[in-house]
């Protein structure tokens, strides 16, 4: 074949980005260390409203009270739930926060409010908080997949948000969940196949770049890129590659093997990670008595190996693990049969730790009958301006947004927790 | 679901479409005051586009997929000069443009996506209704219409949750965009930090025109007639009087939409008709003559202030003839310019100068329909419309066979994954392009393009057929003999044939209209 305009400029196209790769090469103690540096976060968000009675926040001996007793955590004077034994041992490394209250109980609209800090519908599309982490905090921007969700957010209205207005670059990377890969990746069979057509359209567009922006054609070229070099690190997502002794300690459930799943990639490089889990799992309205149990006991039993693995690891320290839902439950039992609860949006209860959070804080007090807040009322924009300040970004950051500068969090609204840091 | 009767409404009528009705004056007076500025900054714009560019772009443009390879060939087989003249007046009479125009302006109007709305959108493109008329049963529908009812959908939209204020927020900050160009967001909570003129008193006085409009339930027996559920609640004292961007306020008792209707899309009023001038520019060109495209304010002026005046003025002084400024736009020079710059990268004029056409991604909808039109899946959706008993009329293909695919899961995927407004391509798009099951099945050697790839005599046949199909243009001698070289080299000629068709539709040559 003859080598005509069409190969030559591929070739010089190729031994440009050959030289551009270099740079990085020079100093590789210097992005080690940044790699090391790269503050992390993993979001376990707890679908459907779990009940604070039958986690952090419960009522042991009045009428708000459910079937479950409590257990001691390593903070004398405070309990949480029965079957929360291991986050209860965890109490005096993380921050509880039992006086989140909200305004909206319906799912939908309050799953947007709580991953985001925005309603639906108001204004632009609002970015995920961990798209926000995805664009201010990468140290390498070579790094993909910097943010991926394991499990669909099915309740979230007009879908799951992602990127929002930062743009679809900071989507999360979608995993079916359940601990498996993303969807459709190639068997060891089909790689060489895969390859080689990328190759052709290489080949083939090369060509197109004549006379033309490169900006736009460099960034198309480049997500091609990031895919074959996922192609490179498939065992990324392969979570029967970790130690059998570690997968038994996350229980053998759903979340239990999403946990694993996303200590092994915030352990790998992947900076950011939603465990959606189970859609609507902790909406617990009726029949709720045993799957209350199984559910608390599930959630306690992963998250728990999450935590002791990250400590493990030397990652607590940069990373942030906040455990939340929508909302919270009725303080008081539905009188049909089975013992469920409502939603609740006025106090509820959630937890975080890692990073710059500091170990055993409390926060918020809920009334004897649990119906309203005694103390220190937070709101759910008060918690992601904390989670960012936690992860050491300036909450009231403006990003600008084709050409408009626009807060990461409404402005006005949102104040950083100062005691739990 | 109420809006398919709806939309087949719509259908019937369409075979009797206005005539498209390019004025040579307006384009005329676009390629004078882009040459004049080009002249001021000493740039020599590129010549014109060659026909395997432009069948694709006024095809992208007013249908809002590619040719078909039968068109495409057609297009490229004939030997008229001014043949690009011609299939922009008969592609504007293909139902088709309205299919994609009620998409693209559902965009603008930033509210429903889908449903009644866009059924009364494309009854609007399809008979040429005045923009101004458009927009007036938008902002104030009129309960005595039932064909009003699509239009209701869009204020519905926002105003139909429990939250009052914020829904009233939202169809401010809509409206104010959509409708006057103007990016109010800000001056929801504080006066505009960069744009004098626009105050948390401009925010407040254009949403109190909405103020007391609310959604009715639906079980209320006297709207039940024209399913119209917008009603007007009474004026408690003190309420905020209702102002327009321009400073007049009107009285909040005195059915403000109708007011804001009668006084802001005035010909003479500058908003309304620089807004859609602005947005129609945009999405023909890629930019618009005022960006971002809602920051129309004195602080920011248009790239070409005399030519943004004028061809606003000119389109309300027509009766907001939307057809005339599409046509009009597109037959002037500088839309119909090459999208290759010959001189080097960093000398690349700035896009303001409209010298070189810029690379434009395709839309979700774009992209949903190029891949389905490349790889022959739209004969499928032909058929399966066809099954369904829809009437199969032409020229192009029929609307119904547009909505019914435009209605299935696949297509949403698509549409939703490319959306607007979006830099490029992400890797979480590449990993789509490359892994999907239905772009897999796209692909399928047991039909479609590849079939027919396979069923070509030759290899040149075959990659011809390719190229013309996914890119709408005849492969080069060196593309020719680097894709033969892969189909030879390939286990079977099935694989070879499938992936020339996926590097094409991967490639960025396919991602962007240009």
């Amino acid at each position: 074949m003859a080598a005509g305009p069409l190969l030559s400029r591929r070739s010089f196209l190729y031994e440009a980005t050959a030289l551009a790769g270099l740079g990085a090469l020079f100093r590789p103690a210097v992005a080690e260390e940044l790699r090391k540096n790269q503050k992390r976060a993993i979001l376990i968000w707890m679908s459907g409203g779990p009940s604070q009675l039958e986690t952090w926040d419960p009522k042991p001996g009045t009428s708000s009270a459910g079937p479950h007793g409590t257990t001691a955590t390593s903070i004398a004077g405070l309990h949480f739930d029965e079957y929360m034994p291991r986050l209860a041992h965890l109490a005096n490394q993380m921050v509880v926060v039992r006086s989140v209250s909200s305004k909206i109980a319906d799912h939908e609209q309050a799953t947007t409010t709580g991953l985001t800090g925005s309603a639906p519908g108001n204004g632009r599309a609002a970015p995920l908080w961990l798209s926000i982490c995805a664009k201010e905090l990468i140290v390498d921007e070579a790094v993909w997949p910097s943010l991926v969700c394991l499990g669909q957010l099915e309740a979230a209205t007009h879908g799951m948000p992602g990127g929002g207005f930062l743009g679809p670059r900071f989507d999360p990377l979608p995993c079916p969940g359940d601990g498996k890969p993303p969807e459709g990746l190639p068997t060891d069979a089909e790689i060489g196949a895969v390859r080689r057509r990328d190759a052709l359209r290489e080949k083939l567009g090369a060509d197109f770049r004549y006379g033309h922006d490169e900006r736009p054609l460099a960034a198309h070229d480049n997500a091609f890129h990031q895919v074959t070099g996922l192609l490179d690190r498939r065992g990324l997502f392969d979570a029967s590659r970790e130690p059998l002794k570690r997968v038994d300690r996350y229980g053998n459930t759903r979340l239990g093997r999403d946990c694993l799943l996303a200590c092994r990639l915030v352990g790998h490089g992947v900076p950011f990670v939603l465990v959606a889990g189970r859609n609507l799992e902790w909406d617990l309205h009726r029949e709720a008595a045993d799957r209350q149990k199984k559910v608390t006991a599930a959630f306690d039993m992963a998250v728990g190996a999450l935590v002791d693995d990250l400590m493990a690891r030397g990652l607590w320290e940069h990373t942030l693990v906040v455990l939340m839902g929508e909302f919270g439950r009725t303080p008081y039992l539905a009188r049909e049969k089975g013992s469920g609860r409502d939603h609740w949006a006025r106090c509820w209860s959630m937890s975080f730790g890692g990073a710059a959070a500091r170990g055993g804080v409390v926060v918020g007090k809920t009334t004897d009958d649990g119906k309203d807040i005694k103390e220190r009322p937070v709101t759910v924009p008060d918690l992601l301006v904390t989670f960012y300040a936690a992860l050491g970004l300036d909450p009231h950051k403006e990003v600008d947004v084709q050409g408009r500068p626009t807060p990461l969090v409404e402005r006005g609204v949102g104040k950083v927790i100062r005691e739990a840091l | 679901m109420t809006s398919v009767p709806r939309m087949l409404a719509v259908v019937i009528v369409v075979g009797i479409v206005a005539p498209a009705c390019a004025d040579p004056q307006v384009s005329r007076l676009i390629d004078e005051q882009i040459t004049a500025r080009l002249r001021e900054a000493k740039v020599a714009p590129v010549g014109r586009a060659d026909h395997a560019t432009l069948v694709r772009r006024i095809y992208l443009d007013l249908l809002g997929r590619p040719p078909t390879s039968t068109e495409a060939e057609v297009y490229l087989s004939d030997p008229a000069a001014d043949k690009h003249y011609r299939l922009i007046r008969k592609l504007r009479d293909y139902p088709e443009t309205a299919a994609h125009w009620r998409r693209v302006i559902a965009g603008w109007l930033q509210g429903p996506q889908g449903g009644e709305l866009l059924g009364y959108l494309a009854g609007s493109v399809v008979h040429n209704r005045g923009w101004d008329q458009v927009a007036r049963e938008l902002l104030d529908p009129d309960p005595r219409q039932p064909a009003h009812g699509g239009a209701a959908a869009y204020l519905e939209h926002f105003l139909q949750g429990e939250d009052k204020k914020a829904g009233r927020e939202a169809a401010t900050v809509a409206v104010a965009s959509a409708f006057f160009g103007a990016q109010l967001q800000c001056a929801r909570c504080h006066d505009h930090p960069t744009v004098p003129a626009w105050t948390k008193a401009h925010f407040e006085g254009l949403r109190a025109f909405f103020d007391h409009t609310e959604v009715a339930s639906s079980s209320r027996a006297d709207l039940a007639e024209s399913g119209l559920r917008l009603i007007e609640t009474t004026v408690r004292k003190g309420a905020t009087r209702p102002m327009f961007l321009d400073g007049t306020t009107f009285n909040p008792g005195d059915r403000p939409r109708t007011r804001l209707a009668q006084h802001a899309l005035r010909p003479e009023a500058v908003h309304f008709k620089q807004a859609v001038v602005n947005r129609v520019w945009k999405e023909l060109l890629g930019r618009g003559l005022v960006e971002p495209v809602d920051m129309i304010h004195d602080g920011n002026p248009a790239s070409h202030p005399a030519l943004f005046e004028r061809l606003a003025d000119d389109f309300a002084a027509n009766g907001f003839n939307f057809d005339r400024l599409l046509a009009s736009i597109m037959n002037s020079d500088t839309y119909l310019r090459s999208d290759r710059w010959p001189g080097p990268g960093d000398r690349r004029p700035a896009p303001e100068l409209f010298a070189v056409a810029e690379l434009r991604p395709l839309s979700g909808p774009q992209t949903a329909w190029a891949a389905a039109v490349a790889t022959g899946y739209h004969r499928e959706i032909v058929t399966s419309s066809r099954r369904a008993g829809f009437p199969m009329r032409g020229p192009g293909l029929p609307l119904e066979a547009r909505s019914l695919w435009e209605g299935t899961e696949q297509y949403a995927k698509l549409a939703d994954r490319f959306r607007a407004g979006r830099p490029a391509t992400t890797a979480g798009d590449a990993i789509y392009l490359t892994f999907d099951p239905f772009v897999k099945a796209l692909l399928d050697p047991k039909w479609g393009l590849v079939r027919e790839m396979m069923d070509e005599d030759d290899d040149e046949g075959a990659v011809t057929l390719a190229y013309v199909s996914v890119l709408s243009r005849r492969p080069s001698p060196d593309e020719l003999s680097v894709v033969r070289a892969h189909i030879k080299s390939a286990k079977t000629r099935a694989e070879g044939c499938r992936d020339v068709v996926w590097a094409l539709l991967a490639g960025a040559e396919f991602r962007f209209n240009h």
